[in-house]
């Protein structure tokens, strides 16, 4: 059951990063013109339609991720990473845990900027904080494939 | 305020309330997870780890909800205070990070014993004061009116000050990669 849920976790990390990756990239560097290139046409889409699936998916993450997986890494994954005395490991962990907080925390006001029509006066925070939750969503991504493959790549 | 704007209110308290409630423990419930116990507030261990972090975040969503509904009864005209009050708090906050450096780095170097640079009071009033001086040469439109830059501000210097907290796990491994 653990590892579907994993698999699941995965999985869904993979839809989230390429959602959120699509509205940072357009919002930060919007195409000027008709999409010619791959990266014209990935920056080129209706971003703010992606709000509401973004939102959607951190919450089932941080849900499958924090109440359904986090006890089990806590009571063996976590000891086990004690006693190899990988510490950097654990802190990188622990750091995903409060960043996933802070920007679980920050859904609500993402979800207020990025409500359409989208006001041209909050095109600046808009731009930030879709900046700070694809940034925890990336950390959360790398941390957790390293978190897991964590005994492999020391062994 | 509009009742709209309790949702960037909510989530600019929720960081920093969560930074208070994990960093000093105000955990609203003790998950046990190998015992599948929960107890009120924060509790040592018992039988396995204690998990906190679920009572902190409920603390730092009673807080925040808190702060949000006081937020939408606030009449406008009030937002240049909660403006300047927010731009006090912040600037007091990044001094008192580089007077508490400044301190520890001087008592270090210090060639006769300088016990109160130890001392927390030292860069708490240190940086008051500087905060004080600080906020005469703050410009205007720093103070006219309620910044929505804060709603991500807030939350990036409370994820930095996480880094900062657990420093000490990753300073050793650093340390080894540069040998």
């Amino acid at each position: 059951m653990l590892t579907a849920l994993l698999l699941f976790h995965g999985l869904l990390a993979a839809a989230l990063i390429g959602a959120i990756t699509h509205q940072t990239l357009s919002v930060w560097w919007p195409p000027r013109a008709a999409p010619g290139s791959f990266f014209a046409g990935f920056r080129a889409v209706n971003v703010a339609s992606y709000t509401n699936a973004i939102i959607i998916m951190f919450v089932i993450q941080a849900f499958v991720g924090g109440v359904l997986l986090y006890p089990s890494y806590r009571v063996s994954s976590r000891v086990v990473m004690e006693q190899l005395r990988l510490a950097a490991p654990v802190g990188i962990f622990d750091l995903k845990e409060h960043f996933s907080t802070v920007a679980l925390g920050l859904l609500p006001a993402y979800w207020y900027y990025w409500r359409r029509p989208l006001s041209v006066d909050n095109a600046n925070i808009r731009k930030f904080v879709a900046t700070i939750i694809a940034f925890t969503i990336w950390w959360n991504f790398l941390v957790g494939h390293f978190a897991n493959n964590v005994r492999g790549l020391w062994s | 305020m509009t009742v709209s704007r309790a949702f960037p209110v909510f989530s600019t308290a929720f960081a920093v309330f969560y930074l208070i409630s994990a960093t000093f423990n105000y955990a609203l419930f003790t998950y046990h997870p190998l015992l599948h116990e929960i107890d009120l507030l924060a509790q040592p261990m018992k039988r396995g780890p204690a998990m906190y972090w679920y009572g902190w975040m409920s603390t730092a969503a009673i807080g925040a909800l808190a702060v949000a509904a006081v937020g939408t009864f606030i009449p406008s005209r009030w937002e240049p205070w909660i403006q300047r009050a927010i731009t006090f708090a912040s600037t007091y906050a990044v001094l008192y990070v580089l007077a508490n450096a400044m301190a520890l780095f001087i008592y270090d170097q210090a060639s006769y014993e300088l016990e109160y640079l130890k001392h927390p009071a030292t860069p708490a009033i240190g940086a008051l004061v500087a905060t004080v001086i600080a906020s005469f040469f703050f410009p205007p439109r720093w103070t006219q009116r309620l910044w929505s830059g804060w709603t991500g501000v807030i939350p990036l210097g409370v994820m930095l000050i996480f880094v900062y907290l657990l420093r000490g796990w990753f300073i050793p491994s650093v340390g080894l990669i540069l040998k």
